[in-house]
């Protein structure tokens, strides 16, 4: 009688120390997500501003094509910004060149030509101290038309560019249409 | 008259050993505990910071956004060589914006209080806060790669340092 009350109390001992111990793992395993969590939010800032830059980078080359237009035709040359953009297959080379904010910075091929419009894709690549990122953009810009409307596609990647694989990037995007 | 029975007391390695399970059944949970406030803490810490490190970028996007020429050339003559704060005062246009060194004091952000509304300064407020910003911009051409970084050396164990960059264009 007095054996079976000493083990008695010993199950409960375990079966209440074991409640109390999962408890305190799972909190702790927690908050150990919340900080692999908040190192992702930290990756999604810096994808955004990727993508930020990325838009900028392009509406920027976008300005100084209407502004080189504009002046061309203020001179006496009638000109377009399909004739002074640098997403056409004529003048893509200019962008390659120059870059985003520095030469090299920026891969891309020659613009693909698809109904009344040129197809641009773009890789930034932008380094930060902890990782790399990078910024995919997509021009869609008509090749003779003012009625129909542009689109800058921008995405950031909180990967290399080369890195297709990595299933914890963090993406985020912009569409603009101009 | 009395009944006395033999009782056998517990040995001294028997003591031990239960004094030495009390002990780690209090140590363990102590441990958890005090571990899981210090992530809790730093949690919040790295989301003002992530949150400081953002705002110093949108500042100075919208200074641009408000005025490329006087952006440009503030920029060229305080920021270009050295890092630099900038500071809204929650109601203006533009931000301020002057030189500061990583190294000292002079990049800290202080807690400040007006209207029952609080926001991060630099040099105003009452209350030092434990986190630095500064910026470091650099230009090629009419481009201008802007970093924005946070830290705080509060805690040794769990530093704080936030880099957020962004190009933007004067044009």
């Amino acid at each position: 009688m007095h054996s079976k009350h000493k083990a008695f109390i010993s199950i409960f001992a375990i079966f209440f120390s074991a409640i109390i111990v999962s408890v305190l793992i799972a909190v702790f395993m927690l908050l150990i997500r919340q900080i692999q969590l908040l190192t992702i939010d930290s990756s999604s800032f810096q994808a955004y501003y990727i993508a930020d830059s990325a838009t900028e980078c392009a509406v920027a080359k976008e300005k100084i094509a209407a502004q080189k237009a504009y002046l061309e035709s203020a001179s006496g040359t009638p000109t377009f910004i399909w004739n002074t953009t640098v997403f056409s297959p004529d003048r893509w080379m200019e962008l390659k060149d120059s870059g985003c904010a520095s030469p090299g910075d920026i891969d891309l091929s020659q613009p693909i030509a698809i109904d009344n419009t040129w197809v641009t894709e773009a890789k930034l690549s932008m380094p930060t101290n902890d990782m790399q990122f990078c910024g995919l953009i997509k021009v869609v810009r008509n090749s003779g038309d003012y009625n129909s409307p542009n689109y800058i596609i921008a995405t950031g990647r909180s990967t290399d560019c080369q890195d297709t694989s990595n299933l914890r990037a963090v993406e985020r995007g912009i569409n603009v249409q101009y | 008259m009395y009944n006395l029975q033999k009782i056998k007391a517990l040995t001294i390695v028997e003591t031990l050993i239960t004094l030495l399970a009390m002990s780690f059944m209090i140590a363990g949970p102590i441990f958890f505990i005090s571990r899981s406030f210090s992530y809790s803490h730093y949690l919040q810490k790295k989301t003002i910071a992530n949150s400081l490190a953002q705002e110093g970028l949108e500042l100075v996007t919208s200074w641009r956004n408000n005025s490329t020429t006087t952006f440009s050339s503030t920029v060229d003559s305080v920021c270009l060589n050295s890092s630099c704060a900038v500071d809204w005062n929650g109601s203006s246009d533009i931000p301020t914006l002057r030189s500061c060194s990583q190294e000292n004091e002079s990049c800290r952000l202080y807690l400040y209080s007006e209207n029952g509304i609080q926001m991060f300064r630099h040099g105003i407020g009452t209350e030092a806060s434990p986190y630095l910003r500064s910026l470091n911009i650099s230009k090629s051409g009419n481009a201008y790669i802007i970093e924005s970084r946070v830290w705080s050396e509060e805690d040794p164990i769990f530093k704080i340092d936030v880099k957020l960059k962004k190009i933007i264009y004067a044009l």
